[in-house]
């Protein structure tokens, strides 16, 4: 009786959850800001509140006032800033997500390269990666062109600043439902199933993971440490999150990190907003050099 | 029986009260037989100790008292000073007195008989302390043989009577001694057995009540037993599996707020593009109209050019009337010829008649020559103006001719021209036309995304704020996962008190449950040890890329990640939980 009361008690007070005051939203917000380039505006205020509150109760701590002060106090560089960042990060990816982006690689641009270039290695870059499908995806791909002997060898670099969803690409495991995103010819070419308790489970086989390298890099860190070294960049679904100021030094810092006639590819919803040297190919579509 | 099976509905308080009650008289019983028959021999006691004893006693004090008195009385007569004698007369006295008192004291305890003694005795002192009076005054006076003699005669008669009525006091007392003690005993065994009795009969009769009513008791505890591990059971695995729905609803609701995070961006961002189509339409229509307006303008000039040519033309038609009139001058000028040739007749004629006039008429010569030499002139003046005018007639109407071919070019140009206006003008409006429906959908366009952006902005909210809530409520579920392991412990624990056992056994059963069903409680001990697993992987793995060598310029380069930063993160699928080298992973 006396448990089911306090549990009644501990629920109720868990259900009023405590409300971020406007100063402390503005702090955190220009925190995230400085941190990583990503904008919210005021209507994130519920979005922030529900993603940091999970650092209160890790921290013990009372309400977003005392969370405030905790990270004003706090040096730069301490581990509870990346836990922030972790927090504040979008992390949607899919596998095959555009799938249009792809077809157009494997059909439109390998196809270019290989007649304009002397090189044969082709290196991309999974700009905000997340947790690795994306990168992942690209990989299975470009081992099918490899295999048709449409490249000779391909390397995949993945970056992201959310250190918590590397993590996860690093480890390469997924649900199994996620097969059904991934046409089924990849299916037993890339992933060991798992079996028993952990038969919901997939994960990548080595020789898949191998291609793909992981970086924990912020994008809006310039410059980056890349210079003409990419052939493909992709960079979707970041713009979203981002300034017109933010956008505009993040694109000219791929256009360093691109090689001679790489294509950069956006998310469909996103746009460079001109200013940049980055030449419209196609709608998300961008390149860099004249090989279109 | 009856009263038992009654009893299976009273509470288990009546029911201990029941057997305490049996339990309670019985030692009522017990304590009433006992306390009965300790209280005979108590009496019994009493009556040793306080009168028969106590009797015995004083017949001793008695006794030795006598024997003082005989000892002071040889020493009273032995002694040879006055003071002597009468120091120890004194304590003659007193212990006569302290005898008297005895035999006082005895005669209150004592029976009929006893009382019958005690006068006899109290007769043989008085009887006695006259003796002793003599005695005294004879061996005061010095005379001691008399003394001795009458000591050793009627003195000693005397208290040999005194010894012989003790003697019967203590003898018969002691056998009443011997008859109170043989009279306790037989009270004793009475007691004892009755207690005995008393005690094996209500002993049996606790023990029956207690087994009767443990074992109906023993059976309704056994079944809530056997419910409430039932039930701690199901309760700790409806509390899991609760746990682990509520963890997957949570993750599901979290991946959902970040779709729509994500959506909610981009929707923001096309926004802002429609916003921008809006104005760039907004300025197209704005241009076309300005255009159309230029355009209409061009074809009222062409029209007016079209004019104009027209004028020119008629202006032609003009010039071709002056040629008409130019051809009547000349046929005016073929007159003026006419004219001239008359006139020059005329004045041959005249020269002629004035030769014939002779000197008369030499004047008239002189006229007529001179009106000769004006025909002349007027003949070449109006050859000249007649070549002048075929000339000019020439000259026109080659310009005429001209003229016409131009306007008439000119004027199909101007047609064509005033035909392309029209066309432009037409193209123009359409234009206008359709930049200012693309202007006026895009205004709807982002009047709409501006709806769209406002639902997924409150979709957004709603599902960020369900995250947080599934996230709780998974959290919670968690805990009530946990009070259900700890309840079931506790239910072991109850177990184990009512029915007793080895506790390790009961330990292993109740870990044996709880890996049952609660792996997940177990679950961040074993989300630590992959991760460490996940660290060392991770090393290796960096160093094997290392090795290889892929690109010269690593060094510069951030490094691989290895690991990320710390921090207790479990997810209730499993996926960051499970290790990359779980051997349960197979290929297909």
């Amino acid at each position: 009786m006396v448990t089911r009361c306090s549990a009644e008690r501990s629920l109720l007070g868990e259900s009023e959850m405590e409300e971020m005051k406007y100063a402390d939203f503005q702090f955190l917000r220009s925190a995230i800001w400085s941190l990583s380039g990503i904008s919210l505006s005021d209507s994130k205020r519920q979005l922030v509140q529900s993603r940091l509150r999970s650092r209160l109760q890790v921290l013990g701590l009372e309400d977003f006032s005392a969370y405030r002060s905790l990270l004003q106090r706090l040096p730069p560089g301490h581990p509870e800033w990346q836990e922030f960042t972790n927090s504040l990060t979008t992390n949607k990816t899919d596998w095959f997500r555009e799938p249009s982006h792809f077809d157009f690689l494997l059909s439109e641009f390998v196809p270019r390269w290989r007649r304009l270039t002397r090189t044969d290695h082709l290196k991309v870059w999974s700009a905000a990666c997340s947790t690795g499908e994306e990168a992942y995806t690209l990989s299975m791909v470009l081992e099918r062109a490899k295999r048709r002997r449409e490249i000779g060898s391909y390397e995949i670099v993945a970056t992201d600043i959310d250190t918590e969803v590397l993590k996860r690409a690093v480890k390469g495991i997924y649900l199994k439902s996620a097969l059904n995103q991934i046409p089924v010819e990849y299916h037993s070419q890339a992933f060991a199933t798992g079996t028993g308790e952990i038969s919901h489970l997939i994960k990548v086989r080595p020789s898949f993971k191998q291609t793909v390298t992981f970086h924990h890099f912020n994008l809006t860190e310039t410059p980056a440490p890349w210079s003409g070294e990419f052939d493909i960049v992709f960079c979707r679904n970041v713009f979203i999150y981002f300034s017109k100021e933010v956008i505009a030094k993040v694109v000219a810092s791929l256009f360093r990190a691109a090689a001679r006639d790489a294509v950069l590819l956006i998310g469909h919803s996103e746009s460079l907003q001109g200013a940049s040297k980055w030449r419209y190919l196609r709608p998300s579509i961008y390149t860099k050099g004249g090989m279109f | 029986m009856k009263g038992i099976i009654q009893m299976k509905n009273r509470s288990l308080n009546t029911k201990v009260f029941f057997v305490l009650g049996i339990l309670a008289s019985a030692a009522v019983a017990i304590s009433y037989v006992g306390l009965n028959k300790m209280s005979g021999i108590n009496d019994s006691l009493n009556q040793i100790v306080g009168v028969v004893a106590k009797r015995v006693l004083l017949a001793k004090n008695m006794d030795a008292d006598k024997n003082e008195l005989k000892n002071q009385e040889k020493v009273l007569i032995l002694e040879d000073t006055q003071e002597g004698m009468q120091k120890i007369a004194g304590k003659l006295d007193g212990i006569a007195k302290r005898v008297e008192q005895t035999i006082a004291d005895y005669k209150q305890l004592a029976n009929d008989e006893g009382k019958k003694n005690a006068d006899e005795l109290a007769r043989v002192i008085a009887q006695w302390r006259s003796v002793d009076e003599e005695l005294r005054r004879l061996s005061f006076a010095g005379k001691s043989k008399e003394a001795t003699a009458l000591a050793r005669g009627r003195a000693r008669e005397l208290m040999e009577t005194f010894d012989s009525v003790l003697s019967g006091i203590v003898e018969r007392n002691e056998k009443a001694l011997q008859d109170e003690a043989a009279r306790t005993d037989v009270e004793y065994t009475r007691a004892r057995n009755m207690v005995l009795a008393v005690s094996i009969l209500s002993i049996l009769a606790g023990l029956l009540s207690a087994f009767f009513i443990m074992r109906a008791v023993g059976k309704a505890i056994d079944q809530v037993i056997s419910s409430l591990r039932d039930n701690a059971n199901q309760v700790t695995s409806a509390a899991q599996q609760i746990a682990a729905s509520s963890e997957q609803l949570s993750q599901a609701a979290t991946e959902q707020a970040s779709s729509l995070e994500e959506t909610s961006s981009s929707v923001e961002e096309m926004n802002s593009m429609i916003k921008k189509n809006s104005d760039n339409a907004a300025k197209a229509a704005e241009i076309s109209c300005s255009s159309q307006q230029s355009a209409s303008k061009g074809k009222e000039v062409v029209g007016e050019m079209l004019k104009a040519i027209g004028e020119i033309n008629e202006s032609n038609n003009q010039i071709s009337e002056i040629v008409k009139v130019i051809a009547e001058i000349e046929n005016k000028t073929k007159v003026i010829n006419d004219i001239v040739f008359k006139t020059q007749l005329l004045s041959f004629n005249a020269s002629v008649e004035a030769a014939r006039a002779g000197a008369h008429g030499k004047g008239f010569a002189v006229v007529a020559e001179e009106v000769g030499k004006l025909a002349q002139l007027s003949g070449n003046a109006a050859r000249e103006i007649s070549d002048m005018l075929a000339t000019s007639v020439q000259k026109v109407n080659g310009l005429v001719t001209t003229a016409n071919e131009k306007v008439k070019v000119g004027t199909e140009v101007a047609q064509q021209c005033g035909t392309v206006l029209e066309d432009i003008v037409e193209g123009v409006t359409t234009l206008n036309r359709m930049a200012s429906e693309i202007a006026n959908a895009s205004q709807e366009q982002a009047k709409g995304i501006e709806e769209v952006t406002r639902a997924m902005t409150q979709l957004d909210q709603v599902t960020q704020e369900n995250a947080a809530t599934s996230e709780e409520s998974a959290s919670a579920a968690e805990e009530l996962s946990a009070q259900a392991v700890s309840l079931k412990g506790v239910v072991q624990v109850l177990i184990q008190t009512i029915k007793g056992g080895d506790e390790n056994q009961q330990q292993q059963n109740t870990a044996a449950v709880a890996s049952d069903h609660g792996a997940r409680v177990s679950g961040p001990a074993v989300a630590k040890t992959h991760a460490k697993v996940l660290h060392i992987k991770n090393a290796n793995s960096r160093k094997n890329s290392a090795g290889s060598g892929a690109h010269s310029n690593q060094s510069k380069l951030p490094e691989p990640l290895k690991k990320a930063v710390g921090g207790d993160y479990s997810s209730g699928n499993g996926v960051d939980t499970t290790s990359e080298d779980d051997p349960r992973f197979k290929d297909v």
